[in-house]
């Protein structure tokens, strides 16, 4: 059932999100012609026009996913459309799994239409010359070579960022459903719930970076983390930590929801 | 054979009890109305049948399953309230219960939904209230379920769309089916029903065969309904 609740789920966002991030990468593009056209003519009149329409859309784009996170967990499980849902044949760790999942791939496609539009603004208005490409293309085999003895590393630590973008989901979403079992102000026990996880989160993350760093001394006798050696299992232990801060927020999101649910 | 079954189940929110320590068995192949006035606790009831809430004391069982997953197969549901995607079109909600719903019968719902002249590609928030409740009706409807969870499926319709609802209801169920109608309107319904359960103050007071207790009371149970909860 996960899979087909991802599908209406995906659906939802990219009929709202998708047009915004082809609109960034459409502008970006078209704002790096403007001002290459704008190096011969001289007139930047258009140019400035499609850089603050580009800065505008950066910010609506930002607001937007943000937004379309909160309500689409909202509306579809917690509000009246959650009549729908929750009479599908799914349990509730398959509609929190496909509302997180979802969440972060938008998340994550938002966060790559954003880096992208920048070199292809810069290619595209000719700031970055064809020599200087070609030279920051030839330095990227001595510059693999460098990260080369990370690379363990590296994929800890992207697997951090993913993990942290998912504790962070859960726990808006933990927060969420916090709220929602409140019969009024709603949106304000959300926030409450959120001010509170998150002042608990910060306490927990203190005592586990505490810790790490007593047990890095131990076994290095420094505080540094400088080698491949010691980022690994630096990330590794993050790692889990995230894991189990995100199991927790899910366990509270489905408690609500399973044991508490009190629909609009 | 029995499809409901609750023992002794109670359900409280709070300090309030919404139904206190209940027993009650529905069998397939019936039509029961449960009817009791505002807040005797037919909607706590079929939520608690549908799993949107779970009891505070006692087991209630659907098909001889705790209610879940795998009984949400079996039930169809139709809510007291406007619970379709406003942003969705109709012909996407359609691919939704084809895909989630083994029992759906699309033919039927195209069917019933090109009678109404209602165009497939619109979507919900662009129709009108009384034809969003259509909708909701056919798809509920529309599935070859067990059972058939009908919150207050009348209320608030013009009398028009309460004999298409009835009509649409009673053509177009699982005659093996178990058919749980909530209302407070009995005097619309109680000719299709086969059987009655009055809540009352979130007890079952009576359940009985519909013609038996008409004869009985000497009564229609619409009369007996205002007798029995008689401000």
């Amino acid at each position: 059932m996960l899979n087909r609740l991802l599908k209406y789920d995906m659906k939802s966002y990219s009929r709202v999100l998708l047009p915004l991030y082809g609109a960034i990468l459409a502008v970006a593009a078209a704002n790096g012609l403007a001002w290459r056209v704008s190096d011969v003519t001289g007139g930047s009149v258009l140019a400035g026009i499609l850089t603050t329409a580009y800065i505008i859309l950066m910010f609506a784009a930002v607001i937007l996913t943000v937004l379309t996170v909160l309500l689409r967990f909202y509306k579809n499980l917690l509000g009246r459309e959650g009549y729908l849902m929750f009479a599908l044949p799914a349990t509730v760790g398959e509609h929190i799994a496909s509302k997180v999942i979802s969440a972060a791939v938008w998340v994550v496609i938002g966060s790559a239409a954003g880096f992208l539009s920048l070199p292809v603004m810069m290619l595209l208005s000719g700031s970055i010359r064809t020599e200087e490409w070609n030279e920051m293309m030839k330095a990227m085999p001595y510059l693999l070579e460098r990260l080369s003895q990370y690379t363990t590393g590296i994929a800890w630590g992207v697997i951090f960022l993913i993990l942290s973008l998912i504790a962070l989901i859960v726990k808006v979403y933990a927060s969420i459903a916090l709220g929602a079992c409140a019969n009024e102000y709603r949106f304000l026990w959300s926030i409450g719930a959120f001010i509170l996880l998150s002042i608990i989160d910060s306490f927990l993350t203190m005592g586990f970076a505490g810790a790490g760093e007593k047990i890095n001394i131990m076994l290095t006798g420094s505080t540094a983390v400088t080698d491949s050696a010691g980022f690994t299992p630096f990330m590794m232990g993050a790692c889990v930590y995230c894991a189990v801060l995100a199991g927790i927020y899910w366990f509270v999101t489905w408690l609500c929801l399973d044991r508490k649910l009190n629909l609009e | 054979m029995n499809l409901i079954v609750c023992k002794d189940l109670s359900k409280t929110y709070g300090k309030t009890t919404a139904l206190d320590h209940i027993t009650l068995s529905l069998e397939s192949g019936r039509i029961v109305g449960l009817v009791g006035p505002n807040g005797s606790g037919k909607t706590t009831l079929i939520k608690l049948i549908e799993h949107l809430l779970v009891p505070s004391s006692g087991e209630i069982l659907v098909e001889g399953m705790a209610p879940g997953k795998d009984t949400k197969r079996l039930v169809s549901y139709l809510p007291d309230r406007d619970f379709l995607p406003e942003d969705m079109k109709l012909e996407t909600l359609l691919d939704m219960y084809v895909d989630f719903f083994d029992d759906f019968n699309r033919a039927k719902a195209e069917e019933m939904i090109k009678s109404l002249g209602i165009q497939k590609s619109q979507r919900l928030k662009k129709m009108s209230k009384g034809t969003r409740e259509k909708v909701q009706l056919i798809l509920t409807m529309s599935r070859d379920a067990h059972i058939y969870l009908l919150d207050e499926p009348i209320a608030g319709v013009d009398p028009a769309t309460r004999d298409y609802i009835l009509n649409t209801i009673v053509g177009n169920y699982n005659e093996n089916a178990l058919v749980l109608i909530s209302t407070h309107l009995i005097a619309d319904v109680e000719k299709v029903l086969d059987e009655v359960v009055f809540l009352k103050e979130g007890q079952v007071y009576l359940h009985r065969n519909a013609d038996d207790l008409r004869t009985e009371k000497g009564m229609s149970i619409d009369s007996y309904f205002r007798e029995v909860f008689k401000c």
